[in-house]
């Protein structure tokens, strides 16, 4: 449930029907269901006029925020009487935290609303978010009246520390609204805020419940390629990336209210230090960072260690990462992890917002210096289950005329997953073909989508005391699809390929250079034997009688 | 594209064969007030029309929304 509610914070085109669904199923569900990590709110909401479905929506919601919501609704236009009245359904409720939403034409006077915030906070001890006045379009009330209703109501706010103001007429000018309010929705159903408000109020409001319910982020991991800068530093290098500015800067704001930042990223932490220390658009370096984990294994174990590294819970992480498939990958196997899209991260409102602290801004700092680089050895089956349920397909081929330049193309540009980097032209690819070289090629689908032509491998038939055999030229396989297996399917493809054509041996080969270390481990990992070095090269050997299991995951098509 | 029935079943949470023309708030019971103006945002949203209040107020049942899209030169 969670991972779909993920998902519908993510979907820009996400609608209330599709909350309401949601909100439905969630009603639905036994309490013992409900994650321990889920923190309780109880939410009341008194308003003089129709907010239906902004509770639901709301509830639906703060579950990707890790909280529980439970919600009531004053009846139509008696929120004065339920706060009045101690024997009131509202006080049985016992709410943790109420929203007062009064339109201005149904406000009495600065007396009234003292008196009903008066009685409130001395009947209940739960927080009070008032919202603030909104000039009405027909000029019943100027301007300037509701300007002094607004001053009158910070007064009030003065003399009850549990009440709060929320800006009200500032969130609606930001959202428009001509748009949104007093609309016909209005005239049909007495809803003067339009239901198409209730998405962007909802993740507003969310921010004083979950303020107090302790389900509040401390720490934001983020990615490197494609989401710190764009680029992918270990393809185009410190020149070819460019920081993300804006995103930083604001990152940095975060830091400096006490969230702690971190780095989840599939790179060589050389190449990433490279742009960090010295890429001079970097706004965010080195010491802005708590801890990192550059490296390639699985993000989900990194996240782990991170979490076990700065000593603080897994449910109090926000994930950032431009990759829908390591999004998905967190969401499934971490559903307390807020995975949040890039272009929302400055309207989220999940993190720790309280007051400044000393500490917390030296908190960085402090992590830094207690950092231990500790072996963590434990392992998480279920990223095995989750890439079971990924569809990955791959389908292998034979060079056709129409590849031949995308094949030239990637042996020119990739670097990473490149065993020996050679690079060769169309029509050096095409002089290899007609010399009886083998050019296999890989697509790879899953249900994020199809990713097209992205792997390479490039195979010498020679002849060796009788017997065939195969030497390995290249084999590449693009960053995209990396780290799901579909390397070893490429590999295991060709196998039986070669030895279906009576090949009896495949000979591998490995340059190392200074940006294809996520191959390094390829050729012993999947069974092949170190025979001997030359210069820089090593030299592995698969003996093609050996049967190799293709990766149960994987369907070969 | 979604169709004025998925948009429906998507609204209601009903199940697609309760859905026929003459489908109204009298025969379906999620066909309540506030849902029939959620109908309304997600199918202006959905064929990016605007319908006026009086449109709205005449609707009386699934044809009645199919025809009123059709005037607003929905091709459905």
């Amino acid at each position: 449930m969670q991972n779909n509610i993920s998902r519908l914070y993510a979907d820009p085109d996400a609608s209330v029907a599709d909350y309401l669904s949601c909100t439905q199923a969630l009603k639905c569900s036994p309490r013992e269901e409900i994650p321990s990590y889920m923190q309780n709110v109880r939410a009341a909401f008194l308003s003089s006029f129709t907010v239906q479905g902004l509770s639901e929506v709301m509830m639906t919601r703060a579950i990707f925020h890790n909280v529980w919501l439970e919600t009531y609704n004053t009846p139509y236009n008696q929120f004065s009487q339920e706060i009045l009245n101690p024997d009131s359904a509202l006080y049985s409720f016992n709410p943790t935290i109420a929203y007062l939403i009064v339109d201005a034409k149904d406000f009495l006077n600065e007396e009234h609303l003292n008196q009903l915030l008066g009685v409130f906070c001395s009947l209940s001890a739960a927080k009070i978010v008032v919202f603030d006045f909104i000039t009405p379009f027909d000029h019943s009330f100027s301007h300037q009246q509701i300007e002094v209703f607004n001053k009158s109501l910070k007064n009030v706010e003065n003399k009850y520390p549990q009440m709060v103001i929320f800006d009200f007429s500032s969130f609606l000018e930001r959202l428009g609204k001509e748009k949104y309010w007093y609309t016909k929705y209005k005239e049909l159903g007495d809803l003067r805020l339009s239901p198409d408000a209730f998405i962007s109020l909802s993740e507003a409001l969310l921010r004083y419940a979950i303020d107090l319910s302790g389900a509040a982020k401390k720490c934001l991991v983020v990615d490197l390629d494609d989401t710190l800068w764009e680029g992918i530093v270990g393809e185009e290098g410190i020149q070819g990336v460019a920081p993300r500015k804006d995103l930083q800067k604001y990152l940095l704001e975060l830091s400096r209210t006490g969230v702690i930042l971190a780095i989840n990223s599939k790179n060589n932490i050389k190449d990433a230090f490279e742009v960090i220390d010295n890429h001079p658009d970097m706004i965010l370096r080195k010491n802005n960072f708590a801890a990192w984990r550059i490296n390639w294994q699985d993000k989900v174990r990194n996240i782990q260690e991170l979490v076990s590294e700065l000593n603080i819970g897994s449910d109090s992480i926000v994930f950032l990462d431009d990759s829908p498939f390591e999004q998905d990958l967190v969401r499934s196997c971490l559903p307390e992890v807020a995975i949040v899209p890039i272009e929302y991260i400055q309207n989220y409102s999940g993190f720790q917002k309280t007051s400044i602290t000393e500490e917390d801004v030296r908190r960085t700092a402090m992590y830094q210096e207690e950092r231990q680089r500790d072996e963590f050895k434990s392992s998480f089956p279920s990223v095995e289950d989750y890439l079971k349920n990924l569809d990955l397909k791959v389908r292998v081929s034979e060079a056709r005329q129409e590849n031949i330049s995308r094949i030239s193309q990637l042996t020119q540009k990739t670097n990473q997953f490149n065993v020996t980097t050679r690079r060769y032209t169309e029509n050096e690819v095409l002089k290899l073909l007609e010399q009886g070289w083998k050019i296999m090629t890989l697509e790879v689908y899953d249900r994020f989508g199809d990713y097209g032509l992205t792997g390479v491998c490039i195979v010498e038939i020679l002849t060796e005391a009788g017997d065939k055999i195969g030497r390995i030229d290249t084999f590449l396989l693009s960053c995209r699809v990396l780290g799901r297996g579909a390397e070893k399917a490429f590999l295991v493809s060709i196998l039986n390929r070669l030895k279906s054509e009576h090949t009896k041996k495949l000979i591998g080969e490995y340059i190392p250079t200074k940006k294809n270390v996520p191959c390094e481990s390829f050729f012993p990992e999947n069974r092949f034997v170190l025979t001997r070095r030359e210069g820089d090269s090593y030299f592995y050997e698969y003996d093609l009688n050996e049967v190799y299991q293709m990766p149960s995951f994987i369907e070969v098509l | 594209m979604k169709t004025v029935e998925e948009i429906l079943v998507n609204v209601f949470n009903i199940d697609p064969a309760r859905i026929n023309d003459a489908a109204s708030p009298e025969n379906v019971e999620e066909w309540d007030s506030f849902n029939g103006l959620l109908l309304v945002t997600e199918l202006e949203k959905e064929f990016n029309v605007e319908f006026s209040i009086d449109e709205v107020v005449a609707v009386r049942n699934v044809g009645d929304i199919k025809e009123t899209l059709r005037k607003h030169g929905v091709d459905l």
